[in-house]
């Protein structure tokens, strides 16, 4: 027995059941008996899901038990993530946050929620359906009597008892809420992909402590703890390395050899590195071992062919379909066709049909599908329909939005409408629109004013759709039922079991027929996967566990490639495909082929590939773990990123990958793109919901970047705004004020000036003409007060570069003076012109006028987060303190600024700071180790301005100290790396140094006094300091 | 002179108009320093980029980096190597 925690007693014998809910009765018994003797011998059914609870299944596909079965959820998939949210987050929920976080695309939002709450209540039953309370205010879920799979896991954390394989396994089952993460509800969605990182974490620190505790022990266990762990994160070196070790400890060397081979080529693929040297080693190892290798065999596989064969089952409704068309045609008038049911039903294979019977008639058909993801991209469906240019040329500014206003948007449409006529004119045409659950709002409000406008023409609509899910999108449901659309409404169910039996028998007549027909239900896409695999199958296996075999049935590098592809999700286009496996398009193309073969790609519109079904894509990447998928979808923004501005039809597709990836920077970017597209579309809503969704990421950046983006996103809520009410106009400029008052404490009067702009529209859209005039007032303000700030920022600048290099002192002070008397006017404020003023100072010999303003440039570098700039200033108030022999404030400047450097990756600033430490130590009295290493060190970070000037600190210092012979030494190197980069000054302040040195060993001046002579003839001027020093120099 | 190379390497893909302010920034500053700005190679992938500079020492070239808020990864000396004819 190895049970050991420190939970309350009970608490740990809860885990295993609850991992397990629906494993009741025999199964569970027998499942018990197996294990009890690691978990211990307590365990029995009574810690199954009590009377009166439920538990909440939520890593993987969201299931909900109740003392005696699995419950049957709303086939509505936001209702059914309501009820995971609920199940989740503890406590009251006010219903307006519910209505923002589910329903603000609902016309309704309230009664939305409404109707979701009442399907919940539904499912829940009698025995459960008390544990959801809802009053007029808020809901609320019963924590007492749910209990979680999430909770169970965080147990399993603490506890860290030793588990069975098959309760890891179990665990493992899938991400959090899979499934469920609504992509067009953008706070909800933010909200799961949180909530799946952090389980996700939860899961690999639980593995990490089984592999540790399995490792000594069992070696067979612990590989399979350690291939989890390389299924969760391919990229970790450290599993791999493990899962090898473990296999040559069980004698299988083919097997770790194999494993490296995965693991360096995954590494150069898609890291682009190289296996690190244990891994090396460990090869080197296993190729001494390996004696005898073996060739894979390969597998021959049966491929069921896709066919253009005649539907079966489904005679009456191709009748209906075929008359519907003919009806069409010879009328001359529109209709819309709807067929629905649930997935893999075959409503796509019956939209086949009707481009069949079209096609047999008349050439033109249009046919689209739409994408959960892209659900809020505006006019998704007609730009892939009819072309990305149906965008009208962007509006300048809020008054050509204006000027446009709802008529903008119907132009648009008209010109859309003309384009129809136009094709109309020339025969009938049907525009097939496959999975219209997903369809975007503003597609459907165009296919609304299309199907109204052109009902004397022949003109076809047929939609596919999953009856649950269309109950999701308002927009859609709102057209299906409006009076004037009458759609001829078709409802796929399941095949009889001679259609099913004659499928069968078309497919492979080999095949026991009456046994797929009875495990299909009637299911034909779940019947052909079923002959796809001979007729085998777990008696559990549902259609999602079929769709994911099929992947088993090819190579590893094409099922690699497709993992790939089913995070690309919509279209695939191969050169990014290619690029993101991480090789190219001709390495791909036979592994394309094999995908095809396998009907598991298609070939679609423009030369891109199609998965050849939705479900056939979500097993493959529920199957990808979650660390896994925000790195492929990182690298898929980035590769999309490339082509983002060239192709701004692309910037939805980043958002969305770059938002999965954690990409925050691109997310925003993508989203101020993508936001000013939908402005363009006239999908306002859409633009808000995009720049909301880019608000989240801007969120994450640094405090520059974050400004530059939510100025801009803001941007787009506001053109966004028109229409909106009261309170939404409100929140929005609490927005806007948030935005002004931080780029103020950052000294960002570029985004003040814009900040006001956009306040000024926001009132003048509430009517506010007096309020409205003060924010462009303000604006104008701001904007004349950034356009100073800039002016300010080059003169400083300028005058501090200048001052530096000890050049033309006088046109930097002149620069210095016309900054500060800018800076009075505008009540600005700049660290170029304090460091400037400060540089101006010790140039003159002020040297504790100098510090004070260094000092101050140091603080408003800090405080506006500038490291470099931070970094310099100390290094100048070290060499201002060092020169005002003030040695304690030079050794505290120089050891904040190497702790500074070594942040700042390369560069001179650390050796900087060492020579400092050296030469202002206490007790320093010349050339020691330390300051011979910092000049070394000084010396391979090549810079030379620097290095004159340390050597003559440190020759100083010597001289300092009466050791005049290694300080004559160390000038001569001086003098002659100065004259290299003619360093007037230091070359100077050497050679007077060296005089100096001649004259405490009273040897004769001859050259070093001619040499000082000839130098000076050049007049440049020359700072207070070696000034000082000529003056002792010479007689 | 001495000729250098500043590597600078890009989280997300490097946009003409980004490396047009980086450029706009540097151009301010070059001329102050006495450094030249010889070619630069940008990776296709906009990920990674290279720029050759002359200038009397490496600190100097950090400085203009800095300077004109360009990032960069390393900065080191280099001498140019070509085919010569037959070679």
């Amino acid at each position: 027995m190895v049970l050991s925690c420190d939970l309350p007693e009970g608490a740990v014998l809860r885990l295993w059941p609850l991992m397990n809910p629906s494993m009741t009765g025999n199964r569970l018994s027998e499942r018990l008996k197996r294990t009890k003797t690691r978990i211990g011998p307590q365990i029995s059914l009574r810690q199954a899901t009590p009377k009166g609870q439920v538990f909440l299944r939520m890593l993987g596909e969201f299931e909900v038990f109740d003392s005696e079965r699995k419950l049957d959820l709303p086939t509505s998939r936001k209702t059914r993530a309501l009820l995971a949210y609920l199940g989740a987050v503890s406590g009251r929920h006010t219903r307006s946050k519910l209505c923002d976080l589910f329903f603000d695309r609902a016309e309704d939002p309230r009664a939305a929620l409404r109707w979701s709450l009442s399907k919940l209540r539904q499912s829940l039953g009698e025995r459960c359906q008390h544990l959801l309370l809802a009053d007029r205010e808020a809901v609320e879920f019963v924590r007492t009597s749910v209990r979680t799979d999430v909770e169970a896991l965080s147990l399993h954390a603490k506890a860290n008892i030793d588990l069975p394989n098959e309760a890891l396994a179990n665990l493992v089952r899938g991400e959090f809420l899979d499934g469920l993460d609504l992509p067009a509800c953008y706070s909800f969605h933010a909200w799961c992909l949180a909530e799946r990182g952090r389980t996700s974490a939860v899961f690999e620190e639980i593995l990490r402590a089984q592999l540790a505790r399995k490792s000594d022990q069992d070696a067979e266990a612990a590989l399979f703890v350690a291939r989890l762990l390389v299924s969760r994160n391919p990229f970790d070196e450290e599993s791999h390395l493990t899962v090898i070790r473990l296999l040559m400890r069980l004698g299988r060397i083919d097997e770790a050899i194999g494993q490296h081979d995965l693991c360096a080529g995954m590494l150069a693929r898609e890291l682009g590195v190289q296996p690190s040297k244990d891994m090396r080693m460990l090869r080197q190892k296993l190729a001494s071992k390996n004696r005898k290798p073996k060739a894979a065999p390969t597998k021959g596989h049966r491929i069921v062919q896709r066919g253009a064969r005649r539907i079966i089952g489904r005679d009456g409704e191709v009748a209906l379909v075929s008359n519907r068309v003919l009806k069409v045609i010879r009328e001359g008038q529109n209709a819309v066709m709807l067929i629905s049911g649930p997935p893999g039903i075959g409503k796509s294979r019956l939209l086949d049909e009707v481009e069949s019977a079209f096609r047999n008639l008349t050439s033109q058909v249009l046919r689209v599908k739409c994408f959960e993801a892209e659900s809020i991209r505006p006019l998704g469906l007609w730009s892939d329909l009819l072309g990305p240019d149906l965008f009208a040329p962007a509006p300048r500014d809020r008054a050509a939005v204006k000027a446009d206003g709802s008529a903008g948007r119907a132009r648009l449409f008209k010109d859309i409408l003309d384009d129809l006529v136009r094709r109309l004119d020339t025969g009938p045409l049907a525009l097939l629109i496959d999975d219209f659950q997903w369809a975007d709002d503003a597609s459907i409000a165009l296919l609304s004013f299309l199907y109204r406008n052109l009902g004397d023409r022949a003109l076809l609509f047929c939609l596919t759709a999953r009856p649950g899910e269309l109950e999701d999108n308002p927009a859609a449901n709102a057209f299906l039922y409006a009076p004037e659309t009458r759609p001829l409404r078709i409802a796929l169910t399941a095949l009889s079991d001679a259609a099913a039996q004659k499928l069968v028998h078309r497919l492979n007549s080999n095949l026991d027929a009456p046994g797929i027909v009875k495990t299909a239900g009637g299911n034909p896409l779940m019947l052909i996967e079923l002959v796809r695999g001979g007729g085998l199958a777990d008696g559990n296996a549902g259609l999602a566990d079929l769709l994911a075999q099929r992947r088993t049935r090819i190579s590893p590098d094409a099922r690699e490639l497709f993992n790939w592809a089913s995070v690309f999700g919509k279209q695939v286009p191969p050169r990014e495909l290619a690029a993101a496996f991480g090789t190219d398009v001709s390495v791909v193309l036979p592994l394309l082929a094999e995908l095809e073969r396998h009907d598991l790609l298609l070939t679609g519109a423009g030369g891109a590939y199609v998965m050849s079904h939705d479900l056939i894509r979500q097993a493959a990447y529920f199957a990808i773990s979650h660390p896994r998928r925000c790195l492929m979808h990182a690298r898929i923004a980035r590769l999309l990123g490339q082509r983002m501005e060239a192709d701004q039809s692309l910037a939805i597709d980043v958002l969305l990958h770059a938002g999965e990836g954690g990409e925050h920077a691109l997310a925003a970017g993508a989203a101020v793109l993508a936001g000013q597209q939908a402005l363009r579309a006239f999908a306002n809503d859409e633009a808000e919901n995009i720049a909301r969704r880019g608000l989240l990421h801007a969120a994450e950046l640094a405090k520059d970047a974050q400004l530059s983006a939510q100025s801009a996103l803001l941007g787009v809520l506001v053109h966004a705004a028109s229409g909106l009410n009261g309170a939404s106009l409100e929140i929005l400029m609490q927005d806007i004020d948030a935005l002004a008052l931080s780029a103020a404490a950052k000294d960002r009067a570029d985004i003040v000036a814009r900040a006001s702009y956009l306040l000024s529209i926001v009132h003048q859209e509430r009517g506010d003409i007096a309020a409205s005039a003060a924010a462009s007032l303000r604006a104008a303000k701001a904007s004349e007060k950034a356009q100073a700030a800039q002016k300010l920022r080059q003169l400083a600048n300028t005058a501090r570069c200048l001052m530096e290099l000890g050049r033309d002192v006088d046109r930097a002070e002149n620069l210095i003076g016309e900054a500060a008397a800018l800076a009075t006017a505008n009540g600005l404020d700049d660290v170029e012109l304090y460091w400037a003023r400060g540089l101006l100072l010790g140039w003159k010999g002020k040297t504790d006028a100098a510090i004070t303003a260094v000092e101050i440039a140091v603080e408003r570098a800090a405080g506006s987060n500038d490291r470099w700039r931070e970094a310099k200033c100390r290094l100048w108030l070290c060499m201002l303190n060092f020169e005002a022999a003030k040695l304690a404030a030079t050794q505290r400047h120089a050891q904040r600024l190497e702790a500074m450097a070594a942040k700042m990756g390369e560069g001179a600033m650390a050796p900087s700071a060492r020579v400092f430490l050296a030469i202002s130590a206490p007790g320093a009295a010349g050339f020691d180790g330390a300051l011979q290493a910092a000049l070394d060190d000084l010396v391979a970070a090549d810079d030379k301005s620097y290095l004159v000037y340390a050597l003559n600190m440190a020759a100083r210092v010597l001289y300092q100290h009466e050791r005049v012979e290694p300080a004559i030494k160390i000038l001569a190197s001086s003098i002659r790396i100065a004259d290299e980069i003619q360093a007037y000054s230091e070359g100077i302040h050497a050679r007077a140094l060296l005089i100096l040195c001649h004259k405490r060993l009273n040897q004769p001046l001859g050259n070093e006094l001619e040499a000082l002579k000839i130098a000076l003839q050049s007049e440049q001027p020359l700072p207070a300091r070696v000034r000082n020093i000529i003056k002792k120099a010479l007689p | 002179m001495a000729k250098f190379i500043v590597e600078r390497i890009f989280e997300t893909p490097v946009s003409d108009a980004d490396l047009g302010a980086v450029a706009a920034g540097i151009k301010g500053c070059l001329g102050l320093y006495d450094v030249i700005w010889s070619r630069s190679y940008c990776s296709t992938d906009r990920l990674r980029m290279i720029c050759e500079f002359e200038a009397k020492d490496a600190e100097t070239v950090r400085k203009v980096q800095h300077e004109a808020h360009a990032p960069f990864e390393r900065v080191w000396s280099a001498d140019l190597m070509v085919q010569t004819v037959g070679g």
